[in-house]
C-alpha cells in the first residue's frame, strides 16, 4: 500500500483498493468457487445435502483459512463505521485467504476427474447461459461498499469451507491432502518468477534453455516445474516488448507464479490490450513504448501459459543475483511495467 | 500428424470445431503467419482429451487500427486453421 508524508493512505488510493478487492472477489466467486460447486453437484460428486451437512455454522475448527481472529477485527472495524487502512487490510487479507481456500479445493480427488476446463464450460466460458450474475454494487461511499465486502467475504468462506467439509465428508479426499494442497496454494507466489528472471539475466545459458524447454528449466532453481502445459517465456529486447493476456479465461502459469496482478482478469483488460496496446498501456499503466519497438500481445490459451522475461535495467551490473530478483515485480512478469532500476529509487 | 509448418500463413476458422471451444472468438476469420509449433501438448490437469497439434499463430491489429509495430500472438490448434493465400 502507497502511503504519502504522514503515512496514511490517500482516499483515492482506498477507493482503488476497495474497487480491486470488489472487482477480485467476484471474479473469484463467480469463476473459481461457485461453478466448481455447481459441476459437482451436477456430476454426483457431492450432493446438496452434504453441503448443508457441512455448514460451519453448525461449529468446528476452520480447514482452510477464515481467521476468526481476522474477521473480528474486520467485523469491529464494521459496526464503528469509518473506512482506514486497517480496515482495508483486513479485507484484503481475507480476500486472500479466500483465494487459498479455493485454491485448496482443486485437488486430485478419490473416483472423480476433474479438469480445469470442466470449469470453464461450467462458468459459462462458450456459453452466456451458464454465466452466474454479478452481485450489484448500489452503495457509492467507500464506508458502505467495506461493510458490503465484509458481508460477501463471510458468505463465500461459509460456502468454501462448507464445500471443502463435504470433499472429505463424502470421501472425496481427506483433511490431509486439504492442508498440503493449501500449504503449496499460499506458498507460491512471483518470487519464484523473480527468482527465473535473475537467474535468466545472470546465465545468458539458462536462459537460452529457458526461452526452448520453459517448465523443464525451471527445475535448475529447486521449482516445481507444475503441470498446466507448456511455459511460453516471452523475452523482452530493445526491439520487441511482450505484453501477456488471456481472453478467454485467465490463463497464467499461476502453479509457478502465484496469481496475476488483479486487472489481469478485468474485461477492460482483456478487451482493449489486444485491440491497440501501445495507447492502451500508457492510459493504463503509465508505460510509454517508443513507437519503433514492435510489441507483442500473448493470447494465451491455456496449452501454453506465457510469461514476459522482462529486461535488465541499466545500473545493475555490481547486483548478484539475489539483489537482481528482489527488483521484479509481478506486473514486469506479464509485461504492463519495466523493472525499475535501483538510480531511480 | 499437423497439417501446417512454421512459415505457412494460416486463417482462423470461423465454426468451433467438436470437442475444442479454446481460440478467442475476436481472432475468426483472421489471417496470420505460424511462428512456431508445439506438436501435441499433453495438458490432462486443463482438458480430459488432448486437443490436436498446437501452433504460435502472429495476427496484425484488427481493422481500423494503424499501429504497423504491434501484433498478437495466439496460440491455436491444428483444427481451428485453414491455410490462407
Amino acid at each position: 500500500m502507497t502511503s504519502n508524508d504522514e503515512g496514511h493512505v490517500h482516499i483515492h488510493e482506498m477507493e482503488s483498493h476497495i474497487e480491486a478487492v470488489e472487482t477480485d472477489l467476484e471474479y473469484f466467486r463467480r469463476k473459481r468457487l461457485e461453478p466448481r460447486v455447481l459441476h459437482f453437484l451436477r456430476r454426483g460428486i457431492i450432493g446438496f445435502a452434504d453441503l448443508l451437512d457441512a455448514d460451519p455454522r453448525g461449529g468446528g475448527d476452520s480447514l482452510v483459512g477464515d481467521d476468526p481472529q481476522r474477521r473480528e477485527v474486520a467485523g469491529e472495524a464494521g459496526s464503528a463505521g469509518p473506512i482506514d487502512e486497517a480496515r482495508i487490510r483486513a479485507i484484503e487479507d481475507r480476500l486472500d485467504a479466500l483465494v487459498h481456500a479455493i485454491a485448496a479445493t482443486t485437488l486430485p480427488l478419490n473416483g472423480a476427474t476433474v479438469a480445469i476446463e470442466d470449469g470453464r464450460r461450467e462458468r459459462g466460458d462458450y456459453d452466456g447461459f451458464f454465466r452466474i450474475t454479478p452481485r450489484p454494487l448500489d452503495a457509492t461511499d467507500l464506508a458502505t461498499r467495506a461493510a458490503t465486502l465484509e458481508r460477501r467475504l463471510d458468505d463465500d468462506h461459509r460456502l468454501v469451507e462448507a464445500f471443502t467439509r463435504a470433499l472429505i465428508a463424502c470421501g472425496r479426499t481427506t483433511a490431509e491432502a486439504i492442508r498440503a494442497r493449501h500449504e503449496q496454494a499460499t506458498s507460491t507466489g512471483y518470487h519464484n518468477g523473480a527468482r527465473i528472471v535473475a537467474r535468466a539475466w545472470v546465465d545468458p545459458a539458462f536462459k537460452q534453455r529457458l526461452l526452448e524447454t520453459g517448465r523443464a528449466a525451471v527445475r535448475e532453481l529447486d521449482i516445481p516445474p507444475g503441470k498446466l502445459g507448456r511455459l511460453g517465456v516471452a523475452e523482452n529486447t530493445d526491439d520487441v516488448h511482450n505484453i501477456v493476456v488471456c481472453t478467454l479465461c485467465s490463463c497464467y502459469p499461476h502453479d509457478l507464479l502465484g496469481n496475476p496482478p488483479w486487472w489481469y482478469r478485468t474485461d477492460t483488460y482483456k478487451q482493449r490490450i489486444v485491440e491497440d496496446p501501445r495507447p492502451v498501456m500508457a492510459e493504463m499503466f503509465d508505460l510509454e513504448i517508443p513507437e519503433d519497438t514492435r510489441i507483442r500481445v500473448h493470447d494465451s490459451t491455456s496449452d501454453v501459459r506465457w510469461m514476459v522475461l522482462p529486461q535488465r535495467p541499466p545500473g545493475t551490473d555490481h547486483l548478484d543475483e539475489e539483489a537482481l530478483a528482489a527488483l521484479v515485480t509481478p506486473e514486469s512478469l506479464v509485461g504492463a511495467a519495466l523493472v525499475p532500476s535501483p538510480d531511480d529509487a | 500428424m499437423t497439417a501446417f509448418a512454421v512459415g505457412d500463413r494460416v486463417r482462423v476458422r470461423d465454426s468451433v470445431p467438436d470437442g475444442n471451444p479454446r481460440t478467442p472468438g475476436y481472432l475468426r476469420g483472421r489471417a496470420g503467419v505460424i511462428v512456431r509449433s508445439y506438436g501435441v501438448v499433453v495438458n490432462p490437469l486443463d482438458h480430459h482429451a488432448p486437443y490436436p497439434p498446437l501452433h504460435s499463430v502472429v495476427f496484425p491489429l484488427g481493422e481500423g487500427v494503424t499501429d504497423p509495430h504491434a501484433e498478437v500472438l495466439a496460440d491455436l490448434h491444428d483444427d481451428w486453421l485453414e491455410r490462407a493465400e
